[in-house]
């Protein structure tokens, strides 16, 4: 963990007791919903930033993956909503995501060459830590409609399988 | 008598031809056969499968991100497989049988000639 994750995570914690009576697990399914739809969004944008200045033609391919699977993901959480007749709902984690990932795109939009890719790649994996984490300790435990828990339960699959896929893209760029 | 004459000739018949038949299907190949592999929580589901030479496989992917089924050396490949859609193809002798999923790598699985 360099500096700046160190800071992004001490930043994730404070934000969640600052709001001690709102803390993850306080969250209504509702707003699992849309912290995991935001998430999704943020490492969308990562993808998007890669494509545009990177130049190695297997971080390209992973942020392809990433724009591919994510949208899936986000269209059946859509179409999920939609069955429900429900919509998702800010709050804070979602805000708090957004802000740390504002500081990432900041610094990836800055970066160049090999350079970009070791960052993008490092923050591909600890950023699918932190949120698989966030999701297979948290809130798959706290979901309490059972369609929705199960489409966690499949998204957590699949951003395993990214976490995967980006520890062995780290390990190339070395 | 016209009409036994008939008969007996309508049942040779019948039964040359229920004996060519029968010498046929013992002299051709087993019939190719369909085999079904399904993508489920990105792994190929069986990842290892015997098939012979003219056999079809049929890749049907059940996760909700798509796949692909692609030879090592891409000379066979079902292309982009979304949420239950699926793509056949012919195994041929000399078919390469080891394949990934080209947008999920670590994804591997083989097939085996019989
Ligand atoms: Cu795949």
């Amino acid at each position: 963990m360099n500096l700046k994750q160190f800071a992004f995570a001490v930043t994730l914690l404070l934000s969640f007791q600052a709001f001690a009576a709102d803390s993850p697990e306080d969250l209504s399914d509702l707003e699992i919903a849309h912290v995991a739809y935001v998430a999704d969004l943020i490492d969308i944008q990562y993808a998007h930033i890669a494509l545009a200045l990177s130049t190695n033609p297997d971080v390209h391919e992973f942020a392809k993956t990433m724009i591919r699977d994510h949208e899936a993901v986000n269209e059946q959480a859509l179409a999920l909503l939609e069955k429900l007749g429900a919509e998702a709902q800010d709050n804070f984690l979602s805000q708090s995501l957004q802000k740390g990932a504002k500081e990432i795109v900041d610094e990836l939009t800055s970066l160049r060459g090999d350079e970009f890719d070791k960052r993008y790649a490092e923050n591909e994996l600890s950023y699918h830590k932190a949120v698989n984490d966030l999701v297979g300790n948290t809130f798959i435990p706290n979901i309490e409609n059972p369609e929705v828990k199960k489409l966690f339960e499949a998204g957590l699959e699949i951003f395993k399988a990214h976490e995967k896929h980006a520890e062995m893209m780290v390990k190339k760029l070395q | 008598m016209v009409r036994n004459s008939i008969g007996v000739y309508l049942l040779f018949a019948v039964f040359l031809i229920w004996t060519v038949s029968a010498v046929q299907s013992v002299a051709a190949e087993p019939d190719p056969s369909e085999h079904i592999i399904e993508i489920v929580g990105f792994k190929y589901i069986p990842d290892t499968l015997s098939v012979k030479a003219g056999d079809t496989v049929v890749w049907i992917n059940k996760d909700i991100v798509p796949h692909t089924a692609t030879a090592d050396d891409l000379s066979f490949d079902t292309g982009e497989l979304k949420k239950d859609e699926s793509t056949g193809i012919v195994v041929t002798k000399d078919m390469t049988l080891s394949y990934y999923c080209i947008y999920h790598p670590s994804m591997r699985a083989s097939l085996s000639l019989e």
